[in-house]
């Protein structure tokens, strides 16, 4: 089965950002396919590379980010949100002449064509979130 | 690859959080990528087809902007719970789109036919 994820909640908030990791790991291990994960709303906090857990949380997005390493995934972030959360890459900080690109390694940032790309590429979308 | 049927059910008031805003924006994304979308509006979020928004007081933009280019991009259906409708005092002929209210039923009956059903 090749599926899509899109992930709406903040990584330490919700549990759906545990769930959406442990449920992706699994699927992997089982054989499945994973076309693409869409940060999505609150999600994208997931791919700031400023965000830091405490030594007994899982590290959420570390975790995302072995993962892809590991499989190859598509972890995709949405601009528009991620704008509006204070998340830019390198190119649009040096735009803004802000302090820097604060997009982990491994996630990208596009617009929500990519949630509707993966919508009809993936043969099942989970959604996680509140 | 045939179009796919995608409902957009929204069940939030218009400025409670960014869901309606996103909600609305990813139907039309849908629409432009030619797929059949179906908005539902169930729950608070038959508020947000109520006419006069006015959401500068608070400091956002209108939630409801893309409601008006929905027939331009080809988003003809749009479906509305009757029950939400009745328990908020919304009376259907006040709303913003001519859709007939439906029953609860009938629209998870709809909703079962779609490929894929977002919820925001």
């Amino acid at each position: 089965m090749r599926f899509a994820l899109v992930i709406t909640c903040a990584p330490f908030t919700h549990p759906g950002a545990q769930t959406a990791l442990r449920f992706a790991t699994a699927a992997l291990e089982a054989g499945h396919g994973l076309y693409r994960v869409f940060f999505y709303e609150d999600g994208v906090h997931t791919g700031d590379a400023r965000v830091r857990s405490t030594p007994t949380e899982t590290p959420v997005p570390a975790a995302w980010q072995a993962l892809a390493r590991e499989h190859g995934l598509d972890l995709v972030l949405c601009s528009g949100s991620a704008a509006r959360r204070g998340m830019l890459d390198q190119t649009e900080s040096d735009r803004r002449q802000t302090l820097g690109g604060n997009i982990a390694d491994g996630f990208a940032l596009a617009g929500l064509g990519q949630l509707l790309d993966a919508t009809l590429e993936a043969e099942r979308v989970l959604w996680f979130g509140p | 690859m045939s179009a796919l049927q995608i409902a957009f059910v929204h069940s939030r008031g218009p400025y409670d959080g960014p869901f309606a805003q996103d909600g609305l924006d990813a139907a039309m994304v849908a629409a432009a990528f030619d797929q059949k979308v179906t908005l539902v509006f169930v729950d608070d979020g038959v508020y947000q087809l109520l006419p006069g928004h006015a959401p500068a007081a608070i400091g956002r933009k209108r939630a409801d902007e893309a409601l008006g280019h929905l027939g331009a991009l080809g988003v003809q259906r749009v479906l509305i719970d009757r029950a939400s409708l009745d328990l908020r005092g919304v009376a259907a002929e006040l709303l913003n789109l001519p859709a007939k209210p439906m029953e609860a039923g009938d629209i998870a009956r709809f909703l079962e036919t779609q490929d894929q059903v977002f919820v925001f």
